[in-house]
């Protein structure tokens, strides 16, 4: 499907009496990057667009925005995050109108050598265009593509109301693998912490991971209680460390792996491996991934009399 | 004027730490400015964050008591290395806001700047639209300038027994060259920005374009931290409920927070120093500049 055919398909959408906002994605000001935006008419909604740019999960602005009845743009990362929302109760499903995209990866920009103030990326076949200012830079698609995407279990939408494309348009999913975190496990201790701290010690404190994670929602968060005071807000290693640990232990069994945490991490601390960790832990123990589907149990809020300890 | 061969920097450093705290580039994991040990900075790529997270550290001891109060003014000498003028530039707000601070200005005075040029601007740098230049020298003791093979050194105040090592004299030849790559850098700066609309940006506080902007925002703390020149002061939205998390963003935060840094703040010109870190990493992609381009758009439908 291309981007005319789906604006055609959200501008049904926006017709529609029920539905009162969709949340898609635009171009940014400089006209590379991608933004979220919010389509409130059939006028707004050709702003529309869909590409490898499109790297945000649009589920955190449920957090936000309390309408009716919301449409939103998914791909199938982003949807499990809209699924283990619903598991939680935090949204009603009958409020959200689903409108999955088969994903077939995003990039992650960092990865382009130039910085591109315009223009856009190309995909076609296992390769990757970025076309700037006229100028063409050809990349491979391991190259360019975000971490997350090669681990992908479903890039199709696992639940959707309205598909813009085919469901055989998404990559072919992947195992659940965890391959990347084992060998961290190899390291020893000393080494690991010795990393650890290197990247703890970078930390600001901006609490954009938290902020940005479609799953910490709480009204109340433990971070800024003071009394008691559980972290100190100010910025240190071990402050930092403990920040981190608490914001990764309350997301076990919860995390749907978008990795957005990572994305927007201004100093380069690869949250992916603390998040990746706890799954793999939930995965092993209770063989149970997060955001599977509406129905779902929250692992960690379930108690069954023949478990075994 | 001088000349630093590339061979000669090494030493120049060891020089410079026997006598101050340098702060430098370098890379770990993100450009971040550290006290350089021993290793080498990377003067090549831009900075995460600006040198006011050293300037005004995010804690730091202001005093102690026990029977008596005692109260604690930094004393290190502080050096930072290969920042960029437009950084440089970004402490003219601050001198002119924090005039009577105590704290910052027993740092300030301890200060030295050895700044270097952009030869090569970001593609979304616009220090030209106000009123610097990827080669200013505004503030910096030195302005080092990479002619390839070595630097062409900038002496600027007068502390120069402090700082120069052992330089040779710059001939015409590199004085040329550096005009050279002064000239094909301002010309590079493609990205403009319309300052003119400050006045009117002031006019627009009730207009309902902040809601759109603001929706996107995620109430993070990156802007204010990585924008150079936004203090405590200006970034009214940790105070306003901006990190007062779960409750919808207010629309209200991004007025507060972008026309802060652009109005005249107790009489102090405002400048901006067109500096992008901030274009960079923001995670929604909302950035002040955007503001200002969406400002424009604004005012052209209402005609003002």
């Amino acid at each position: 499907m291309n981007l005319t055919e789906m604006r055609e398909e959200l501008k049904k959408v926006i017709r529609r009496d029920d539905v009162e906002l969709i949340i898609g994605y635009e171009k940014g000001t400089f006209g590379f990057h991608a933004r979220a935006s919010f389509f409130r008419n059939e006028k707004d909604v050709e702003r529309f667009i869909f590409s490898p740019l499109c790297t945000q999960n649009l589920s955190t602005y449920l957090k936000f925005e309390r309408e009716k009845k919301i449409g939103i743009v998914v791909r199938g990362c982003d949807c499990r995050s809209l699924l283990q929302l619903c598991q939680e109760n935090f949204v009603r499903r009958e409020n959200l109108l689903i409108i999955g995209v088969p994903c077939r990866g995003v990039v992650d920009t960092g990865k382009i050598k130039s910085f591109p103030l315009h223009g856009d990326v190309v995909e076609k076949g296992d390769r990757y265009t970025v076309i700037s200012d006229g100028k063409r830079e050809e990349y491979r698609r391991e190259e360019l593509i975000a971490e997350k995407c090669k681990f992908c279990i479903s890039p199709l939408p696992l639940e959707y109301d309205i598909l813009l494309g085919e469901p055989s348009d998404a990559k072919k999913p992947v195992r659940p693998s965890y391959d990347d975190i084992l060998k961290n496990e190899e390291k020893s201790i000393q080494e690991r912490r010795e990393y650890w701290d290197r990247a703890f010690s970078r930390c600001i404190r901006c609490h954009a991971c938290r902020n940005v994670c479609p799953l910490c929602f709480c009204r109340r968060c433990s971070l800024e209680s003071l009394l008691p005071q559980w972290i100190h807000r100010s910025s240190s290693p071990e402050e930092n460390a403990l920040y981190q640990i608490m914001r990764v232990f309350h997301l076990a069994g919860r995390c749907t792996g978008c990795e957005e945490c990572t994305r927007v991490c201004p100093m380069g601390i690869p949250l992916r491996e603390l998040t990746r960790k706890l799954e793999k832990e939930v995965f092993h123990l209770f063989n149970h991934l997060a955001g599977m589907g509406v129905e779902g149990k929250n692992v960690l809020a379930t108690f069954s009399p023949e478990e075994d300890f | 004027m001088y000349i630093l061969k590339k061979e000669g920097m090494g030493k120049w450093i060891s020089f410079l730490r026997e006598k101050f705290t340098v702060f430098a580039p370098v890379f770990d994991g993100v450009m971040v400015m550290r006290v350089l040990m021993d290793e080498k900075p990377v003067l090549e790529n831009r900075m995460r964050l600006p040198p006011k997270c050293i300037i005004f550290p995010q804690t730091e001891k202001i005093f102690g008591f026990s029977e008596r109060l005692k109260v604690d003014l930094p004393k290190d000498k502080i050096l930072l290395l290969g920042v960029r003028p437009c950084d440089a530039r970004s402490l003219k707000i601050f001198d002119e806001m924090f005039m009577d601070d105590p704290y910052y200005l027993a740092r300030r005075e301890n200060l030295l700047i050895i700044a270097l040029s952009c030869n090569s601007p970001g593609v979304n740098c616009f220090c030209t639209s106000v009123g610097g230049s990827p080669f200013s020298s505004e503030n910096a003791d030195l302005l080092l300038t990479d002619l390839g093979d070595c630097y062409y050194v900038d002496v600027l105040s007068g502390r120069r027994r402090e700082l120069i090592g052992d330089f040779d004299r710059a001939e015409e030849e590199h004085e040329r060259r550096k005009e050279e790559l002064k000239k094909r850098a301002e010309k590079n700066m493609k990205r403009k920005v319309n300052t003119d609309i400050r006045k009117i940006l002031q006019k627009l506080w009730n207009s309902p374009l902040w809601e759109e902007v603001a929706r996107r925002c995620i109430s993070c703390g990156i802007c204010p931290t990585s924008v150079q020149h936004v203090t405590v002061l200006t970034s009214r939205m940790k105070i306003t409920g901006g990190s007062g998390y779960g409750i919808p963003v207010s629309s209200r935060n991004i007025p507060c927070r972008h026309l802060d840094t652009i109005r005249d703040l107790r009489g102090c010109t405002g400048i901006e120093t067109g500096c992008t870190t901030n274009l960079i990493i923001c995670p929604r992609i909302l950035r002040w500049s955007d503001v200002l381009d969406a400002g424009d758009v604004l005012i052209y439908a209402l005609q003002i």
